[in-house]
Protein backbone atom coordinates (compact mmCIF):
# COMPACT_ATOMS: atom_id res chain seq x y z
CA UNK A 1 0.00 0.00 0.00
CA UNK A 2 1.14 3.39 -0.91
CA UNK A 3 0.79 5.92 1.94
CA UNK A 4 2.75 8.66 0.12
CA UNK A 5 0.37 12.07 0.27
CA UNK A 6 0.48 12.60 -3.49
CA UNK A 7 -0.91 9.48 -4.66
CA UNK A 8 -3.64 9.19 -2.00
CA UNK A 9 -4.63 13.12 -2.94
CA UNK A 10 -4.99 11.98 -6.21
CA UNK A 11 -7.04 8.88 -5.56
CA UNK A 12 -9.33 11.06 -3.18
CA UNK A 13 -9.94 13.13 -6.40
CA UNK A 14 -10.68 10.21 -8.22
CA UNK A 15 -12.96 9.06 -5.74
CA UNK A 16 -11.50 6.08 -5.38
CA UNK A 17 -14.03 3.63 -3.40
CA UNK A 18 -11.27 1.60 -1.83
CA UNK A 19 -9.26 4.63 -0.42
CA UNK A 20 -10.79 4.91 3.01
CA UNK A 21 -9.38 1.53 4.04
CA UNK A 22 -5.72 2.33 2.94
CA UNK A 23 -6.16 5.69 4.76
CA UNK A 24 -7.25 4.14 7.70
CA UNK A 25 -4.17 1.93 7.77
CA UNK A 26 -1.88 4.42 6.97
CA UNK A 27 -2.70 6.71 9.29
CA UNK A 28 -4.47 5.40 11.89
CA UNK A 29 -1.63 5.08 14.35
CA UNK A 30 -0.21 8.64 14.22
CA UNK A 31 -3.81 9.39 14.76
CA UNK A 32 -4.04 7.40 18.06
CA UNK A 33 -1.29 9.03 19.38
CA UNK A 34 -1.74 12.35 18.38
CA UNK A 35 -5.57 12.28 19.56
CA UNK A 36 -4.72 10.10 22.98
CA UNK A 37 -2.72 13.83 23.86
CA UNK A 38 -5.34 15.89 22.62
CA UNK A 39 -8.50 13.95 23.92
CA UNK A 40 -7.18 13.21 27.41
CA UNK A 41 -7.45 9.40 27.44
CA UNK A 42 -7.54 6.35 25.21
CA UNK A 43 -11.47 5.72 24.92
CA UNK A 44 -11.93 9.04 24.01
CA UNK A 45 -9.32 9.02 21.48
CA UNK A 46 -10.48 5.83 20.03
CA UNK A 47 -13.86 7.23 19.62
CA UNK A 48 -12.39 10.49 17.55
CA UNK A 49 -10.36 8.34 15.36
CA UNK A 50 -13.49 6.54 14.65
CA UNK A 51 -15.39 8.93 13.99
CA UNK A 52 -13.03 10.75 11.67
CA UNK A 53 -13.12 8.09 9.26
CA UNK A 54 -17.25 7.29 9.35
CA UNK A 55 -16.53 11.39 8.71
CA UNK A 56 -14.24 10.84 5.63
CA UNK A 57 -16.49 8.08 4.47
CA UNK A 58 -19.01 10.51 4.47
CA UNK A 59 -17.57 13.31 3.02
CA UNK A 60 -14.64 12.17 0.83
CA UNK A 61 -16.66 12.84 -1.97
CA UNK A 62 -16.40 16.31 -1.23
CA UNK A 63 -12.76 16.56 -0.67
CA UNK A 64 -11.40 19.01 -2.85
CA UNK A 65 -7.34 18.23 -2.30
CA UNK A 66 -6.85 21.80 -0.40
CA UNK A 67 -5.70 20.63 2.69
CA UNK A 68 -3.66 16.86 3.16
CA UNK A 69 -5.45 13.78 3.44
CA UNK A 70 -3.44 13.58 6.90
CA UNK A 71 -4.09 16.64 8.14
CA UNK A 72 -8.06 16.73 6.56
CA UNK A 73 -8.50 13.45 9.01
CA UNK A 74 -6.47 14.91 11.59
CA UNK A 75 -8.90 18.21 12.08
CA UNK A 76 -11.96 15.74 11.59
CA UNK A 77 -10.87 14.04 14.50
CA UNK A 78 -9.64 16.82 16.43
CA UNK A 79 -13.20 17.99 15.86
CA UNK A 80 -14.68 14.62 17.65
CA UNK A 81 -12.45 15.56 20.73
CA UNK A 82 -13.54 19.19 21.23
CA UNK A 83 -17.21 18.46 20.75
CA UNK A 84 -17.14 15.37 23.69
CA UNK A 85 -15.07 17.49 25.58
CA UNK A 86 -17.73 19.96 25.67
CA UNK A 87 -20.65 16.77 26.36
CA UNK A 88 -22.18 16.81 22.68
CA UNK A 89 -22.72 13.20 21.30
CA UNK A 90 -20.17 12.62 18.59
CA UNK A 91 -22.01 12.07 15.32
CA UNK A 92 -20.13 12.68 11.87
CA UNK A 93 -22.74 14.66 10.63
CA UNK A 94 -21.40 17.42 12.98
CA UNK A 95 -18.19 17.81 11.05
CA UNK A 96 -20.10 19.40 8.05
CA UNK A 97 -19.72 22.69 9.11
CA UNK A 98 -16.11 22.35 9.64
CA UNK A 99 -15.13 21.31 6.59
CA UNK A 100 -16.96 24.43 4.89
CA UNK A 101 -14.27 25.89 5.98
CA UNK A 102 -12.11 24.92 3.63
CA UNK A 103 -7.96 26.55 3.33
CA UNK A 104 -7.11 29.01 5.79
CA UNK A 105 -4.43 31.09 6.61
CA UNK A 106 -5.05 28.98 10.17
CA UNK A 107 -4.77 25.82 8.67
CA UNK A 108 -1.67 26.86 7.02
CA UNK A 109 0.00 27.81 9.79
CA UNK A 110 -1.30 24.87 11.45
CA UNK A 111 0.44 22.89 9.06
CA UNK A 112 3.74 24.92 9.32
CA UNK A 113 3.86 24.53 13.16
CA UNK A 114 2.85 20.47 12.89
CA UNK A 115 6.31 20.44 10.81
CA UNK A 116 8.36 22.82 12.82
CA UNK A 117 7.44 20.51 16.07
CA UNK A 118 8.25 17.30 14.65
CA UNK A 119 11.47 18.70 13.56
CA UNK A 120 12.42 20.12 16.73
CA UNK A 121 11.34 16.84 18.11
CA UNK A 122 13.81 14.65 16.33
CA UNK A 123 16.97 15.11 18.39
CA UNK A 124 15.03 13.33 21.37
CA UNK A 125 13.42 10.94 18.94
CA UNK A 126 17.27 9.86 17.85
CA UNK A 127 18.11 9.81 21.40
CA UNK A 128 15.05 7.98 22.94
CA UNK A 129 15.20 4.95 20.15
CA UNK A 130 19.58 4.63 20.96
CA UNK A 131 17.75 4.15 24.77
CA UNK A 132 17.43 0.21 26.03
CA UNK A 133 14.00 -1.05 25.11
CA UNK A 134 13.21 -1.25 29.18
CA UNK A 135 14.91 1.95 29.81
CA UNK A 136 12.46 4.04 27.04
CA UNK A 137 9.87 2.14 28.59
CA UNK A 138 10.16 3.38 32.36
CA UNK A 139 11.30 6.72 31.02
CA UNK A 140 8.07 7.12 29.16
CA UNK A 141 5.58 5.39 32.04
CA UNK A 142 7.15 7.65 34.69
CA UNK A 143 7.77 10.98 32.40
CA UNK A 144 4.78 10.06 29.43
CA UNK A 145 1.89 9.29 31.12
CA UNK A 146 2.89 10.18 34.04
CA UNK A 147 2.66 6.90 36.19
CA UNK A 148 3.67 6.58 39.67
CA UNK A 149 6.83 4.77 40.82
CA UNK A 150 5.10 1.97 41.48
CA UNK A 151 2.97 1.83 39.17
CA UNK A 152 5.18 2.07 36.12
CA UNK A 153 7.46 -0.73 38.57
CA UNK A 154 4.24 -3.37 38.05
CA UNK A 155 3.81 -2.68 34.80
CA UNK A 156 7.18 -3.85 34.00
CA UNK A 157 7.92 -6.49 36.44
CA UNK A 158 10.70 -4.82 38.18
CA UNK A 159 11.82 -3.29 41.31
CA UNK A 160 10.80 0.14 42.54
CA UNK A 161 14.56 0.69 43.67
CA UNK A 162 15.71 -0.78 39.78
CA UNK A 163 12.89 1.54 38.34
CA UNK A 164 13.96 4.65 39.93
CA UNK A 165 17.81 3.60 39.07
CA UNK A 166 17.27 3.33 35.39
CA UNK A 167 14.81 6.11 35.68
CA UNK A 168 17.78 8.37 37.40
CA UNK A 169 20.28 7.48 34.58
CA UNK A 170 17.91 7.91 31.77
CA UNK A 171 17.02 11.27 32.68
CA UNK A 172 20.74 11.99 33.21
CA UNK A 173 21.93 11.16 29.98
CA UNK A 174 18.91 12.68 28.22
CA UNK A 175 19.87 15.96 29.82
CA UNK A 176 23.92 15.60 29.15
CA UNK A 177 22.77 14.41 24.78
CA UNK A 178 19.81 17.12 24.65
CA UNK A 179 22.18 20.18 26.28
CA UNK A 180 19.24 20.97 28.95
CA UNK B 1 -9.51 42.58 26.72
CA UNK B 2 -7.01 45.75 26.07
CA UNK B 3 -7.26 47.13 22.80
CA UNK B 4 -3.28 46.97 22.81
CA UNK B 5 -3.96 43.34 21.76
CA UNK B 6 -6.53 42.75 18.69
CA UNK B 7 -9.08 39.45 19.49
CA UNK B 8 -9.51 37.60 16.18
CA UNK B 9 -12.08 35.63 14.99
CA UNK B 10 -12.45 33.91 11.37
CA UNK B 11 -14.37 36.92 9.76
CA UNK B 12 -10.85 38.68 10.69
CA UNK B 13 -8.05 36.04 10.77
CA UNK B 14 -6.42 36.04 7.12
CA UNK B 15 -6.39 39.62 6.85
CA UNK B 16 -4.66 40.45 9.78
CA UNK B 17 -2.33 37.84 9.81
CA UNK B 18 -1.28 37.70 6.17
CA UNK B 19 1.01 40.57 5.96
CA UNK B 20 3.40 41.01 2.94
CA UNK B 21 5.24 43.81 4.49
CA UNK B 22 8.11 43.10 6.63
CA UNK B 23 5.58 43.66 10.20
CA UNK B 24 5.80 40.60 12.46
CA UNK B 25 2.72 39.30 13.61
CA UNK B 26 1.94 37.41 16.98
CA UNK B 27 -0.45 35.26 17.88
CA UNK B 28 -1.72 34.06 21.23
CA UNK B 29 -3.55 31.48 21.35
CA UNK B 30 -5.62 31.33 24.80
CA UNK B 31 -8.63 30.42 26.74
CA UNK B 32 -9.97 32.54 30.29
CA UNK B 33 -9.71 29.31 32.36
CA UNK B 34 -5.53 28.94 31.64
CA UNK B 35 -3.75 30.76 34.11
CA UNK B 36 -0.41 30.43 32.38
CA UNK B 37 -2.19 32.35 29.64
CA UNK B 38 -3.09 35.15 32.03
CA UNK B 39 0.14 35.91 33.14
CA UNK B 40 1.24 36.29 29.62
CA UNK B 41 -1.22 39.38 29.33
CA UNK B 42 0.80 42.01 30.64
CA UNK B 43 4.06 41.29 29.17
CA UNK B 44 2.13 41.16 25.31
CA UNK B 45 0.67 44.58 25.88
CA UNK B 46 3.80 45.75 26.91
CA UNK B 47 5.71 44.83 24.03
CA UNK B 48 2.79 46.17 22.21
CA UNK B 49 3.05 49.71 23.78
CA UNK B 50 6.80 49.93 23.64
CA UNK B 51 7.04 48.65 19.86
CA UNK B 52 3.85 50.23 18.38
CA UNK B 53 3.35 49.77 14.70
CA UNK B 54 6.37 47.38 14.80
CA UNK B 55 4.70 44.49 15.66
CA UNK B 56 1.16 43.08 15.84
CA UNK B 57 0.05 41.60 18.54
CA UNK B 58 -3.01 39.48 18.58
CA UNK B 59 -5.64 36.97 20.36
CA UNK B 60 -7.33 34.03 19.52
CA UNK B 61 -9.63 33.06 22.47
CA UNK B 62 -9.45 29.12 21.77
CA UNK B 63 -13.18 28.32 23.45
CA UNK B 64 -14.30 30.93 21.70
CA UNK B 65 -13.01 30.62 17.89
CA UNK B 66 -12.48 26.57 17.82
CA UNK B 67 -12.56 25.96 14.39
CA UNK B 68 -9.47 28.58 14.10
CA UNK B 69 -8.06 26.43 16.91
CA UNK B 70 -9.00 23.30 15.34
CA UNK B 71 -7.29 24.45 12.02
CA UNK B 72 -4.38 25.70 13.80
CA UNK B 73 -3.35 22.46 15.13
CA UNK B 74 -3.62 23.98 18.56
CA UNK B 75 -2.86 21.48 21.34
CA UNK B 76 -1.83 22.95 24.27
CA UNK B 77 -2.38 26.55 25.33
CA UNK B 78 -0.65 28.87 25.65
CA UNK B 79 0.92 29.06 22.07
CA UNK B 80 1.79 31.46 20.17
CA UNK B 81 2.56 31.57 16.13
CA UNK B 82 4.41 34.29 15.13
CA UNK B 83 4.14 35.20 11.47
CA UNK B 84 6.17 37.39 8.91
CA UNK B 85 5.65 37.90 5.24
CA UNK B 86 2.57 35.26 5.88
CA UNK B 87 4.49 32.57 6.74
CA UNK B 88 4.86 30.98 10.17
CA UNK B 89 8.31 31.94 11.40
CA UNK B 90 8.22 30.42 15.70
CA UNK B 91 5.87 28.29 17.31
CA UNK B 92 6.34 29.40 20.85
CA UNK B 93 4.51 26.13 23.60
CA UNK B 94 4.14 27.46 27.07
CA UNK B 95 4.58 30.45 29.38
CA UNK B 96 7.32 32.97 27.55
CA UNK B 97 10.11 34.82 29.28
CA UNK B 98 9.79 38.64 27.78
CA UNK B 99 13.21 38.81 27.62
CA UNK B 100 13.02 35.84 25.23
CA UNK B 101 10.33 37.13 23.19
CA UNK B 102 11.49 40.81 22.77
CA UNK B 103 14.80 39.22 21.78
CA UNK B 104 13.33 37.10 19.06
CA UNK B 105 11.28 39.98 17.68
CA UNK B 106 14.78 42.21 17.54
CA UNK B 107 15.81 39.58 15.68
CA UNK B 108 12.86 39.32 13.47
CA UNK B 109 13.19 42.96 12.73
CA UNK B 110 16.69 43.18 12.21
CA UNK B 111 16.25 40.29 9.45
CA UNK B 112 13.20 41.91 7.61
CA UNK B 113 15.87 45.38 7.75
Amino acid sequence: MDCDPAVLRQRALDKDPDLIEDLFACFQQDLLRFMRQRCGNVVDAQDAVQDAFEAGVRYLEGYRGDASLKNWLYRLAASACSRMRRGQKNDPGLHEPLLESGASMAEALGQQAEAMLAARMLPLREVLSALTPTDRAVLLLRDGEGLSTTEAAQELGISEAALKSRLQRTRAMLRAKLGE
Amino acid sequence: MSKLLKDLTEATFDQTVDRKDDVPVIIDYWAPWCAPCRFMTPVLEKLAKELGDEVIICKVNVDEERRIAEMAQIRAIPTMHIVQHGKLVDVLVGLQDEQALRQRLAQLRKAAA
